[in-house]
């Protein structure tokens, strides 16, 4: 590699890395926690024998008795219903109006079994602040786009130091990290050291985070393009007044006999982000490990309750999610969640070090640095 | 040690063999994990546990060694 080419890629490495940092480690940051969201909500929520019976997305009370308990609970019309594939808890939504932005919306609880409430999910407190800091920054919108972003500087930033370890290592056995050395030297080492090991990792949840900073505008161009063309029939008709809806349960059951065996995630009500202005939009998911990531809806005439369209998503909101769970690390247990944890310790570790490298007096002086590389970073380089 | 570090110039395979496992290593423990629960959890575990303990390994190696200028541990 010539001087030239390990310049231009320096060039490359530092700029990226350099405008994204702070925002990177914000993001390891408030995302170290959310790997243990789960765990942290259910010690502080804890339920109890509140979640007990079978789960919620196959059997318990009508789901009409249920969405009812909630309407009068929150007023309103009903939004979304989630269902549980683990425990008897149902979650309802509702709204002012069938449109209403997230900000007007609550979210309650309950028991699908007893039809217990188990109470309103407020979305407040620590857990919801480093949430909304890692999503979009309190900013909606642009804040996720701009995340997204930055993640594509992550993705430059880990390809062009990919790069350069070529010339640095033709000298050093993988995994030097010299002892005896500065500590400009021993920075060096390591950041090239915990970079190689991340390299995987660090590369999947930066792809699949730059994916889901697009998942609003891939939601709505479903919505509008795949999904208007399955409703078609329905262009030009006003939207579906609320006190027309028919059974749910009936409308399950349409879905359902159309697809047996499929299990039920949530469904999206007329007028929502998730539906048209005429149907229950019932999302299923697969029934073996990966498809029980990529959602199936079944669009229900939520007037007469009957089956209109059932299609598996387009591929980009496929591609969508199944990056989920590559992001969120959510997918294989305790054991993989301590991994997450350690891979983004390391990566922060890597982000320190090189503000440490770029911070050092000469740090401006590129021919210093393009010599470093090539010599393989002689031993004894002074700091 | 510092001077006995460096070695003959390598070419690129001799470079990149290690990092290559470790990123199959650990993508293949990432698309394992998905595709089922059980032993493809556990071994998904042990796929991406192996660049994790490889670098620990290499710093214990550095760290146990003496050094002139730094006394902070940092392991």
């Amino acid at each position: 590699m010539t001087r030239k080419t390990i310049k231009s890629w320096l060039f490359i490495h530092k700029w990226s890395s350099l405008v994204s940092t702070l925002f990177l480690l914000m993001l390891c940051a408030t995302g170290l926690p959310l790997i243990f969201h789960d765990e942290i909500e259910a010690a502080s929520q804890n339920h109890g024998s509140q979640q007990n019976g079978p789960p919620s997305a196959s059997q318990g009370l009508p789901l009409d008795d249920i969405v009812a308990r909630a309407v009068r609970l929150g007023g309103g019309v009903p939004l979304f219903v989630g269902f549980s594939q683990d425990d008897a808890i149902i979650t309802v939504t509702t709204g002012p109006k069938p449109s209403s932005p997230e900000s007007d919306m609550r979210l309650f609880s309950f028991n699908r079994a007893t039809g217990e409430s188990v109470g309103e999910i407020k979305e407040e407190g620590v857990m919801h602040v480093l949430l909304e800091l890692h999503t979009d920054m309190f900013l909606g919108l642009p804040g996720m786009l701009f995340l997204g972003v930055m993640g594509v500087l992550f993705v430059l930033a880990i390809l062009s130091g990919l790069v350069l370890y070529a010339p640095f290592m033709r000298r050093l056995p993988f995994g030097t990290v010299r002892p005896s050395a500065s500590k400009h030297v021993k920075s060096l080492d390591t950041h090239n050291l915990l970079g190689i090991v991340t390299l995987g990792w660090a590369l999947v949840v930066g792809i699949t985070g730059i994916i889901n900073a697009f998942a609003d505008p891939l939601t709505n161009a479903w919505r509008d393009g795949e999904l208007a063309r399955m409703v078609s029939a329905y262009q030009g008709k006003a939207p579906l007044d609320p006190a027309r809806y028919a059974s749910i349960d009936r409308a399950m059951a349409q879905a359902k006999a159309a697809r047996p065996g499929l299990s039920p995630q949530f469904i999206g009500f007329p007028g929502g982000a998730w539906s048209s202005a005429h149907h229950y939009a019932i999302f299923f998911q697969g029934d073996t490990p990966v498809t029980s990531h990529v959602l199936t809806p079944a669009l229900v005439d939520a007037e007469t309750g009957t089956l209109t369209a059932m299609a598996t998503m387009p591929a980009l909101n496929q591609a969508l999610m199944l990056s989920k769970p590559l992001h969120f690390g959510d997918y294989g247990g305790w054991a993989l969640k301590l991994i997450w944890a350690a891979m983004t310790l390391a990566t922060m570790w890597v982000l320190i070090t090189g503000l440490q490298l770029w911070l050092r007096k000469n740090a401006s002086d590129i021919d210093r640095r393009v010599d470093e590389i090539l010599s393989g970073a002689k031993a004894d380089m002074a700091a | 040690m510092s001077s006995s570090t460096r070695i003959a110039r390598q070419s690129l395979a001799q470079v990149f063999w290690v990092p290559a496992l470790l990123m199959g290593s650990s993508l293949g423990g990432l698309v394992l994990g998905l595709t089922g629960d059980g032993w493809h959890d556990h071994a998904a575990v042990i796929l991406l546990a192996l660049p994790l303990a490889l670098s620990t390994h290499h710093w214990r190696r550095s760290a146990s060694t003496p050094r002139n200028d730094d006394k902070k541990d940092r392991s």
